[in-house]
């Protein structure tokens, strides 16, 4: 026998009466320490009061009360089943708003794209006759834009001038 | 077929849950049955934990009525009344955390009940002399008295102790701790109670249990 032995057979109480085997080992211990007689009566006879504690009071059509309100609570379900396919739609309605305008995003950037794509590639097309014309060549082209200005005058005019 | 497959089924599995897979059938029958079998074992949790019995057994019928649209969850490897006293105990928790939330709503409410219910059954009164009898309902006010006063862990560890289904596990499952915390509640909550035996004791109105 040891404290442990007695600890068990005291949890074991708690939560039931004991064997009449667990009894018999109890005394045999309460013998052999009677120092712990006075708390062993002490639990004994809080255990005893504790199974007169009342039950909590509960109205005798508890359970009637319960199924009604389980029937009300299905019924009720039910309706709202019923309903459903118009309240779905409400419900669903901003999933398919966002959807539409997730599409027209969409489709407004690949519009933009393609029409960068044909930007970029008009450009590329320009390029080489771009690369041709070098700053250099435009360096005179003032002075000839001014010389279509000039009147025109007779060549015989012009030679005695280069003279 | 199915119903015959329960049946051979609930020779192997614990008759709550047998019950559980017919009510996760829609089986009424088998949640009536249930219902009949737990009523007052949940209404004792709850009654002593929200401590008003109008309020109590509206809560109590809820716990019910969760089981039944929670059947689905249920799994058959869980003992129901675990299973049934977890939803009990987390149901009593928000309802005291609406109730602090609204102050007007006192957590120190007075019991209704004895006005509405039968007086508290004594079971066996004449065995006391008059003034024994007078002792023993004493006693039992005060014990009632302290159990209703006593935190709510410790409160809902000893009211499940009383339950001889419950094992130490099971009561740790529903409380969310380990077995030895469990036991430590519920030896602290002892305690607390012999406190107020004691004197009655040395009255000598009692002469201890057999041992």
């Amino acid at each position: 026998m040891n404290d442990e032995l007695y600890n068990e057979l005291l949890e074991a109480s708690w939560r039931r009466k004991l064997t009449a085997e667990e009894e018999a080992q109890l005394r045999a211990w309460l013998v052999a320490h009677p120092e712990a007689q006075a708390d062993w009566d002490e639990e004994a006879l809080l255990t005893q009061q504790l199974e007169r504690v009342p039950n909590a009071p509960l109205a005798s059509n508890f359970t009637a009360q319960v199924m009604g309100k389980l029937e009300l609570d299905l019924a009720r379900e039910e309706r709202e089943q019923t309903r459903r396919p118009w309240s779905m739609w409400w419900r669903l309605a901003p999933r398919y708003v966002a959807v539409i305008a997730v599409a027209v995003l969409a489709g407004f950037g690949v519009v933009r794209h393609r029409e960068h794509q044909r930007i970029v590639e008009s450009v590329a097309n320009v390029t080489p006759v771009a690369s041709v014309l070098r700053p250099e060549i435009l360096k005179d082209f003032d002075a000839i834009q001014q010389l279509r200005h000039v009147p025109a005058v007779s060549d015989a005019e012009l030679l005695a001038a280069l003279q | 077929m199915f119903g015959r497959l329960l049946d051979v089924m609930s020779d192997h599995i614990d008759i709550d849950a047998a019950l559980m897979l017919r009510v996760r059938e829609g089986d009424r029958d088998a949640f009536e049955a249930l219902v009949d079998k737990y009523k007052q074992p949940v209404m004792n949790l709850v009654y002593r934990t929200l401590r008003d019995a109008t309020e109590a057994e509206d809560l109590a019928q809820h716990v019910f009525l969760q089981v039944f649209k929670s059947a689905q969850r249920y799994e058959v490897t869980a003992k129901f009344s675990t299973w049934i006293f977890t939803i009990a105990r987390n149901l009593c928790l928000n309802e005291i955390r609406r109730r602090s939330r609204h102050p007007a709503d006192s957590m120190d409410a007075e019991f209704h009940g004895e006005e509405d219910h039968p007086a508290r059954q004594i079971e066996d009164v004449t065995a006391f002399s008059p003034p024994d009898a007078v002792l023993q309902r004493e006693l039992e006010q005060k014990i009632d008295d302290a159990v209703n006063a006593l935190p709510e862990k410790q409160r809902t560890a000893l009211l499940l102790c009383r339950q001889e289904e419950f094992s130490y596990e099971d009561i740790a499952k529903v409380l969310g701790c380990s077995v030895s915390a469990t036991k430590s509640l519920i030896h602290r909550a002892r305690e607390t109670l012999k406190e107020q035996i004691k004197p009655y004791l040395k009255t000598g109105a009692w002469n201890a249990p057999e041992s």
